[in-house]
């Protein structure tokens, strides 16, 4: 593959004189592998961030220029929009049509598009939220997806070259181009009562995510991991499911392209654009309006991203027996046993079986839900490693530096810690999942291991100091023995795919690191080994620990 | 006795119960019965229907059964009026109605039957080497060596967690640095046919990072020993129910036949939502993959766009759209020359129905210039179907020429072909760049729409009339716009601030 040079400029204040990072298309392009591909710092920047747009818009999409939109078309079209007075709600709805469809027309197809300015995205919005047509609903989320696409606040733009071969990326944000944030940092200066009803589906991302936390149902969860829901879903209209899944699913891609594009710019040159991830949207979310919410909004998340593996329990239990997999088991008794297998080791909880969910919408699922909760969580802990970057950089060292939301994560685990598995299982960097993992050992250790588990830095680090005996019977006394396996075998799994993706970059055969893999394979074995002989009376062997154990094994054959 | 003979003063002052009244004497009967014929008996037959529509449009509002109020009005008021005594004039009216009598002018709802009910899911017969990831992992339960006996009890269910619980699956895969066939198969068929949501998401995923893992564009060396072919996408969708379509357009009536005997279920499962998502991700693969036949892509390009049609998939409008924009990505730019024009004919074959097509057309939308491209042709050939056999449509020109036959002051003119013969072409001519290149034809267009928001009286009571009358208004609105504004072109364009 021809790398091409380019280079990123940028037209923000501070970093005006900045001399240009050069990035090589390869390391940009890594950006469109999926989250957990290099362990390096510089790509683990970007990696994270999936596999979005953030390409296409440097590309030729970008060539296509925008202006204002001239004052007698809004009002021209706002005029299409206004069904005030429509006795008949399919005339409304076709108007409605009309108008979207003209938008398209004007701001998204031609090559000097018009910027639709804040009212028009208010018609959009009102429509969403008073139509009861689900196609009108699906249309003008499509709609301002288009729209975010062809007209994005912040963009890097394809400049040209010294020479052919040569591109260059320069930053820009461009202030016209309204989201519907610009609405929730104005808001954060209270200015009376507000107007009117409230909306049905809030555009705030808080009050969102809120929401749908509180339409999930997490109110009746009991606080120990062996004790399962009590049957708090609530009966949801599956129309508004819907829509608050577009929502939360635009808001996050609008957050997820402004944290994309910035990351690329401070990837090319992490010592001048940190300001550029200071300032993206989710950050000044966290420090302006949802300052003092941070927690809460956190715990939303968790909460939200928990739904998969409670869906897991809900649907095996209603849909295993259909499941062909007893083919093998001719017997009705094992074909019990297959049912509460695939429920874990929480099929005993008679509480478990209590009732069943219909599931009234099949396309907007709660792995869904937690899907998009993910992406919002991955972003603020995204911004932590930006800081720790920065703060590497600028040479400042402070002992929880870079941990400002992983702290807050781990002090709402300490109270919930049956989120850590839903957790722990939805986390796509393996980076952050061990960062994570052994964060959570430091915070919980007794104080004598603490000092030790201070230094630990590795997965191998990890295991050795869990294996010696002396230390298990403390870690056991502090931890349960189902918290303890769990976490190990997660942080197996992450060192595991860490070394595995870092080979595959770099080309090398499974040989060349088997070392390195027979040692911490040794290690979690001997901590197990430990951990077993500990529990011999209380507990069993957690699922996730079978899997690593057979994994280690597997792996040590081959 | 004559008409004379009577009571003249009675019959002057007779209202309508004493002439019913004298009627039944029999007396002047015979001259008042006439008269009663014409006026009243009408009158009161109308009136009685009246009421008795009211009454009933106000049950139907209770059970909100019937498609339509214009067909239940009437077609509830002919199970009330006793048969005997039913006027065919009530018949006229409905009639009427049905004809045009009214100004009915909402589009009909879209939508067309795309699955049909569920086959039942081929069974998966795992073959390969021991040394596959999954039959280790399948014949785990003999080896108790390794995994401890509580926690699982067959090796299916096992190969099953590995799969939906922390992704121990994947991290073994990718530790080989290539993944063997047998894995790769079972994977695919347990996000295809998987009732269990997570394990089938898994699978997705799963099948998601290793095609992006081995994708050499991103520099990267993953092996992977197997990949479905178009051929294994298309059968599952055939398992799911998807009804098809033959080479002339139009559904399969083949597949109709074979439906017999299958499960129950309508609609294909929810596993529908994982395949297009792996598609989208697989097909993106496409340019260094040698199974990838153009025929091939083509094909599962008209499939995907009949998706759109299926009104009980509008919420996956979204992934339907990601999906489309993959697949005319994938294509070289000599190859999409050709297949835009190969795709856009089938694409206009999958519907008859106007508002289908129309609706089709709506659907192809996207932020991306081919998208537009393949738009535009396939407006192109909906137009050419409105002309019903009148010629074919291959270039602007035609387009705006084929207006040109319209005569709006014809009383016979057919205002819902027009109707979506203006909407079709104002999507074809729309940034067209030939367009906008013809002064001449933008002229030709302006006028013709100018002509349409002028000539049409806005009470105009037929179907569809007011309808063209105000979409051309808008429309010319539109196009005036943009000549005005348009060429004063980059002038008002938004310099980029910086903050």
């Amino acid at each position: 593959m021809a790398k091409k040079r380019s280079k990123i400029a940028t037209t923000e204040a501070a970093a005006a004189a900045a001399p240009p990072a050069r990035i090589t298309r390869n390391a940009a392009a890594r950006q469109l592998a999926p989250a957990h591909f290099t362990a390096q710092v510089e790509a683990a920047l970007g990696k994270t961030m999936g596999c979005n747009s953030a390409l296409s818009r440097s590309g030729p999409e970008l060539l296509k220029q925008r202006k204002k939109m001239e004052p007698t078309l809004v009002h021209n079209l706002l005029a299409i929009a206004d069904t005030h007075g429509f006795k008949n709600r399919s005339h409304a709805d076709d108007e409605q049509h009309i108008f979207l469809e003209t938008i398209r027309a004007v701001s998204i197809t031609p090559a000097v598009a018009r910027i639709p300015p804040k009212e028009i995205y208010d018609a959009i919005l009102k429509g969403i939220q008073e139509s009861k047509s689900v196609e009108l609903t699906v249309a003008s989320f499509q709609l301002l997806h288009d729209l975010d696409l062809r007209h994005p606040q912040a963009t890097l733009r394809t400049v040209k070259g010294k020479s052919d071969k040569d591109l260059e990326y320069e930053f820009i944000v461009t202030k016209d181009i309204w989201s519907p944030f610009d609405h929730t940092f104005q808001v954060s200066q209270p200015t009376g009562a507000p107007k009117g009803a409230p909306p049905r589906v809030p555009t705030d991302l808080y009050a969102l995510l809120e929401c749908i936390e509180e339409q999930l149902g997490y109110d009746e969860w009991c606080k120990t991991p062996q004790m399962k829901i009590v049957n708090s879903r609530k009966e949801q209209d599956p129309y508004l499911r819907l829509l608050q899944f577009l929502m939360l699913q635009w808001l996050a891609s609008l957050l997820k392209s402004d944290a994309q594009i910035r990351a690329q710019a401070f990837q090319a040159n992490p010592s001048n654009n940190f300001h550029l991830v200071q300032n993206s949207l989710i950050r000044r979310l966290l420090q302006g309006p949802y300052h003092g919410n941070t927690k809460n909004l956190l715990k939303f998340l968790l909460h939200i991203i928990a739904r998969t593996s409670d869906e897991q329990e809900w649907e095996s239990k209603t849909e295993c027996k259909e499941e062909d997999m007893g083919d093998k088991v001719e017997d009705s008794n094992t074909g019990d046993k297959v049912e509460g297998d695939l429920l874990d080791n929480h099929s005993s909880d008679p509480l478990a079986a209590t009732e069943i969910v219909i599931h009234t919408n099949p396309y907007i699922r709660d792995c869904d839900f937690s899907n998009l909760a993910h992406t919002v969580l991955f972003m603020v802990m995204e911004l932590d490693t930006y800081k720790a970057l920065d703060d590497r950089i600028e040479r400042r060292s402070n002992g929880r530096s870079g941990k400002h939301f992983v702290d807050q994560l781990l002090s709402l685990l300490q109270y919930e810690s049956h989120l850590l598995e839903p957790f722990l299982q939805v986390l796509e960097n393996q980076q952050h999942k061990l960062k994570i993992i052994i964060e959570y050992f430091v915070t919980h250790a007794p104080k004598s291991m603490r000092e030790k588990l201070m230094t630990i830095s590795t997965a191998q680090e990890l295991f050795g100091c869990i294996a010696s005996a002396t230390n298990s019977t403390n870690v056991c006394k502090t931890f349960g023995s189902y918290e303890l396996q769990l976490l190990l075998a997660h942080a197996f799994q992450a060192f595991l795919e860490i070394d595995a993706v870092q080979r595959l970059e770099k080309g090398q055969t499974e040989s060349s690191s088997s070392k390195s893999i027979g040692c911490v394979q040794k290690t979690l074995l001997e901590a197990f080994g430990n951990l077993r002989h500990l529990m011999k009376d209380s507990g069993e062997l957690c699922p996730a620990a079978a899997q690593a154990l057979f994994v280690a094994k597997a792996i040590s054959v081959s | 006795m004559g008409i004379g003979g009577g009571d003249d003063e009675d019959w002057l002052r007779g209202s309508p119960s004493r002439t019913i009244a004298a009627a039944e004497d029999g007396g002047p009967r015979k001259r008042n019965r006439k008269i009663i014929n014409i006026d009243d008996i009408l009158l009161d037959d109308y009136k009685e229907n009246v009421r008795k529509l009211k009454n009933k449009t106000a049950n139907t509002r209770k059970n909100a059964k019937l498609k339509t109020n214009k067909s239940h009005l009437y077609e509830s008021s002919d199970e009330d009026v006793d048969g005997s005594n039913a006027p065919e004039v009530v018949k006229d009216l409905e009639e009427q109605v049905d004809c045009g009598g009214a100004t009915e002018e909402i589009e009909p709802q879209w939508g067309q039957r795309v699955f049909g009910p569920q086959k039942p899911a081929p069974e998966l017969a795992i073959s390969g080497d021991s040394d596959d990831f999954i039959k280790q992992a399948l014949q785990t339960d003999a080896d108790t060596e390794c995994v401890d006996q509580l926690a699982c009890s067959t090796g299916e269910i096992f190969a099953v967690k590995l799969l939906g619980g922390p992704q121990f699956l994947r991290v073994w895969a990718l530790w080989h640095g290539s993944c063997d066939e047998a894995t790769l198969h079972w994977t695919f068929h347990q996000m295809a046919f998987s009732k269990l949501k997570h394990v089938e998401t898994a699978a997705c995923k799963l099948l998601c990072d290793l095609l992006m893992y081995s994708n050499r564009d991103l520099g990267c060396s993953y092996k992977l020993d197997w990949v479905p072919s178009l051929g294994n996408v298309m059968e599952t969708l055939q398992v799911y129910g998807y009804l098809g379509v033959s080479d002339s357009g139009g559904l399969e009536t083949s597949t109709n036949s074979e439906i017999e005997g299958t499960s129950e279920e309508q609609g294909p499962p929810m596993n529908l939502f994982s395949l297009l998502k792996f598609l989208s991700v697989f097909i993106a693969t496409r340019k260094f993959r040698q199974c990838f036949l153009t025929k091939d892509v083509e094909r599962l390009l008209v499939t995907i766009s009949h998706l759109l049609l299926d009104q009980d998939r509008v919420t996956l409008g979204n992934l339907i759209q990601s999906c489309l924009i993959t697949l005319v990505d994938s294509f070289t730019d000599e190859e999409w020359t050709s297949s835009c024009g190969n795709i856009a004919a089938p694409i206009s074959r999958l519907t008859t129905e106007k508002h289908n097509g129309l609706h089709l057309v709506r659907g192809l939308c996207g932020n991306c210039s081919r998208m537009e491209g393949l738009q535009r042709a396939v407006a192109m050939c909906e137009l050419s179907k409105c002309l019903s056999g009148q010629g074919c449509i291959s270039s602007v020109k035609e387009v705006v020429a084929s207006f040109e036959s319209v005569h709006l002051k014809d009383k016979g003119v057919d205002f819902e072909n027009v109707y979506y013969r203006i909407v079709l072409a104002d999507i074809t001519l729309w940034c067209n760049p030939t367009f906008q290149g013809d002064k001449g034809l933008a002229f030709k267009w302006s006028l013709f729409l100018k002509s349409c928001s002028l000539q049409i009286f806005s009470g105009d009571e037929r179907p569809f009339a007011t309808k063209v009358r105000n979409r051309s208004s808008l429309l010319w609105q539109k196009y005036e716009h943009d000549t005005d504004y348009g060429e004063a072109g980059s002038e008002g364009e938004v310099k980029d601030s910086s903050s």
